[in-house]
C-alpha cells in the first residue's frame, strides 16, 4: 500500500469513527463528517447529473462542436432536448427572488409528468399484483390425500409446507382487512377475526423490523471489516 | 468448537443475560451501552472470523436454475442501484450473479440508475471481471452503459429503444459500434432482467411498464418476460419481482447472502 492509499484508507477510516462517535453523543467530528457527506454526495450527484445527462443525451443532439470538444459520439440533431434544458434553466430561476415564481412551472412539470408514468405502473405492481398473489390456491397442486401423505414432507418446496403457507396469506389478509372496516362492531366471529387480524399486523411489522434490523447489522459488518482488514490489516 | 466462539458465546452471552437481567428488575439500559454491545458483538465475529451456516432459499434456486438453463450467450442485463452504504448487503449478491452470468458465457449489459452505482459496478468489473474472468472481451462479453438519471423516466424510454437514451456506452463509445449490441434494441430483447437494489426496485414497475407498453409484444410473450425479471434487493418483499410459476408467492423470500453459497461462489469471505 502506497502512502496516498494509505492516506486515503486512514482517511476513510476517520470519517467512519467520526459518522459512529454520533452513537456516543452529539459533537464537532460528527458535525464536520456529516457536513463533508452532504456536501461531497450533491457534488458527486450533480457532476454524474452533468456528464451522464448534459453530455450523454443533450450534447450530442444539439451541437456538433460540443460533441467533438466533449469526445461524444454526435447523433442526429434532435430540437425537442432543448426544451428539458430550458425547464432546467427556468428551475434555477428560483435562485433568483423576482423570478422565483416561475420555478413552478417545471417543478409542476416534473410531478406531473411523474405522478403520470408511475401511476399506471404503481397500480400494476404495487395493487393489481398484489392483489393477483392474494388469489391462491388453498390446495395447490392437490392430487388426491394419498398422494399428500405419500409425498410429505417439512421441507420449503413440500406441498404441505405451500399449503400452510397459502392459507396463512389468505386467512392474514382477510383478517387485517377485517380489522380496518370499522363499519360494523368488532363483535362474535368477527371480533375474534378482528383480533386475529391485529395479531397478523404486529407479526408482520415485527418481522419487517427484524428484517431491517438483520439488514443494518450486516451493513456494521461491511464496516468493522473495512476498519479491520483494510485499515489495520489484522485480519 | 474454536476459542474464538466460545470467547464470543461467553461476551454475548453475557451481555444478554445483564440487559435481560436489568430489564426485570425495572431499570433502564443507556442506550449507548447497547450500541456498545452490538458493535463489540460484531467485531468478535469478524476478529474470530466466525462462520455460520447457509442454506440457499427457494429464491436463490430460482435465479440460480435460470442463470444455468439460460443457452450460453443470453443477454442478461445487471443494473447496479445501491450506494457504498449498502455494497456490504447487496454488493456479494450482484458480484456472485456477475461471475455466474460470465461463467455461463453470457452476455452482460451493465446499467445504473443510482449515480452512486457506477463507483461500485467498478469494484465488480475489476475484483471478478478482470480477476477471475481475463478472457472476457468490453464490448463482446460485457459493457458498461453507464449511469442515467431519471429513474422509471429511464425505464419507460429503454422499455422502447435503449438508444434514445444510451447515444454510448459509459466510454462514449457509440452503441452501433459495439458488437453485443448489434441485435439489442429495445429492453424486451434482453433475455433477463436483474436489479441489484438498495430501496424502492423501478424495474419492478418496469416489468410492468413492459406489459402495458404501447409496442408491447402479444401476451404470451409479455408473461414469459415477467419471468425473466430478477431483483437483488434488501427490501424482503421485492426481493423477487417475478419468478417462475412453480415458486409460490408465499416464497417470495429475502434473497439474503444464501446466494454465496453457489457452486459457482469464490468470492472473500466478508472476514
Amino acid at each position: 500500500m502506497d502512502i496516498r492509499q494509505g492516506f486515503l484508507v486512514t482517511l476513510a477510516a476517520f470519517l467512519t469513527l467520526s459518522i459512529y462517535s454520533f452513537l456516543y453523543g452529539d459533537n464537532p467530528l460528527y458535525r464536520f463528517a456529516e457536513h463533508l457527506f452532504v456536501g461531497v454526495s450533491a457534488a458527486y450527484w450533480m457532476c454524474q447529473g452533468f456528464w451522464s445527462t448534459i453530455v450523454g443525451n443533450v450534447i450530442p443532439r444539439t451541437s456538433e462542436t460540443l460533441a467533438a470538444y466533449f469526445q461524444v459520439p454526435f447523433k442526429e440533431y434532435s430540437w425537442q432536448y432543448i426544451v428539458p434544458v430550458i425547464l432546467g434553466i427556468i428551475l434555477l430561476m428560483r435562485l433568483v427572488p423576482k423570478l422565483s415564481w416561475i420555478s413552478r412551472w417545471p417543478l409542476a412539470f416534473i410531478i406531473g409528468t411523474t405522478a403520470g408514468l408511475n401511476l399506471p405502473r404503481y397500480l400494476q405492481s404495487d395493487f393489481i399484483q398484489q392483489m393477483n398473489n392474494t388469489f391462491i390456491p388453498l390446495l395447490p397442486d392437490w392430487q388426491g390425500i394419498g398422494h399428500f401423505f405419500s409425498s410429505f414432507s417439512f421441507s420449503m418446496e413440500g406441498q404441505f409446507v405451500q399449503i400452510l403457507t397459502n392459507v396463512v396469506i389468505f386467512v392474514g389478509v382477510l383478517s387485517g382487512l377485517i380489522y380496518f372496516f370499522f363499519s360494523k362492531e368488532h363483535k362474535g366471529a368477527f371480533g375474534v377475526a378482528s383480533r386475529l387480524g391485529i395479531w397478523i399486523l404486529m407479526v408482520t411489522f415485527g418481522a419487517s423490523f427484524g428484517y431491517t434490523v438483520m439488514g443494518r447489522i450486516s451493513l456494521l459488518v461491511g464496516r468493522i471489516s473495512f476498519l479491520f482488514h483494510d485499515w489495520l490489516n489484522i485480519l | 468448537m474454536n476459542v474464538g466462539f466460545v470467547v464470543s458465546a461467553i461476551v454475548v452471552g453475557g451481555g444478554l443475560l445483564w440487559i435481560f437481567i436489568r430489564s426485570l428488575r425495572g431499570k433502564d439500559v443507556d442506550r449507548r451501552i447497547v450500541f456498545g454491545f452490538v458493535g463489540i458483538t460484531v467485531a468478535l465475529a469478524v476478529l474470530f472470523q466466525l462462520k455460520f451456516g447457509e442454506v440457499a432459499t427457494p429464491i436463490v434456486k430460482t435465479l440460480f436454475e435460470k442463470i444455468e438453463t439460460l443457452p450460453p450467450g443470453s443477454k442478461i442485463v445487471i443494473s447496479f442501484d445501491f450506494d457504498p452504504a449498502m455494497a456490504p448487503e447487496v454488493l456479494p449478491m450482484a458480484n456472485s450473479f456477475t461471475r455466474h452470468a460470465l461463467a455461463k458465457g453470457h452476455r452482460i449489459y451493465f446499467f445504473s440508475i443510482w449515480a452512486t452505482g457506477q463507483s461500485l459496478l467498478q469494484v465488480t468489473l475489476h475484483d471478478i471481471v478482470e480477476k477471475e474472468f481475463p478472457d472476457a472481451v468490453y464490448g463482446i462479453d460485457y459493457v458498461n452503459m453507464g449511469y442515467k438519471a431519471g429513474n422509471e423516466g429511464v425505464l419507460n424510454v429503454i422499455i422502447t429503444d435503449i438508444r434514445k437514451m444510451y447515444p454510448g456506452d459509459v466510454n462514449g463509445t457509440s452503441l452501433d459500434s459495439i458488437p453485443m449490441m448489434k441485435d439489442v434494441h429495445p429492453l424486451k430483447d434482453m433475455d433477463l432482467l436483474c436489479q441489484s437494489v438498495a430501496a424502492n426496485p423501478v424495474s419492478k414497475n418496469g416489468c410492468c411498464s413492459l406489459e402495458i407498453a404501447a409496442t408491447s409484444p402479444p401476451v404470451a410473450v409479455q408473461r414469459q418476460f415477467r419471468h425473466r425479471c430478477f431483483i437483488l434487493t434488501t427490501q424482503s418483499n421485492w426481493s423477487v419481482c417475478w419468478v417462475e410459476p412453480k415458486v409460490p408467492p408465499s416464497m417470495r423470500l429475502s434473497l439474503s447472502n444464501a446466494i454465496r453459497v453457489l457452486p459457482i461462489s469464490r468470492h472473500r469471505p466478508l472476514t
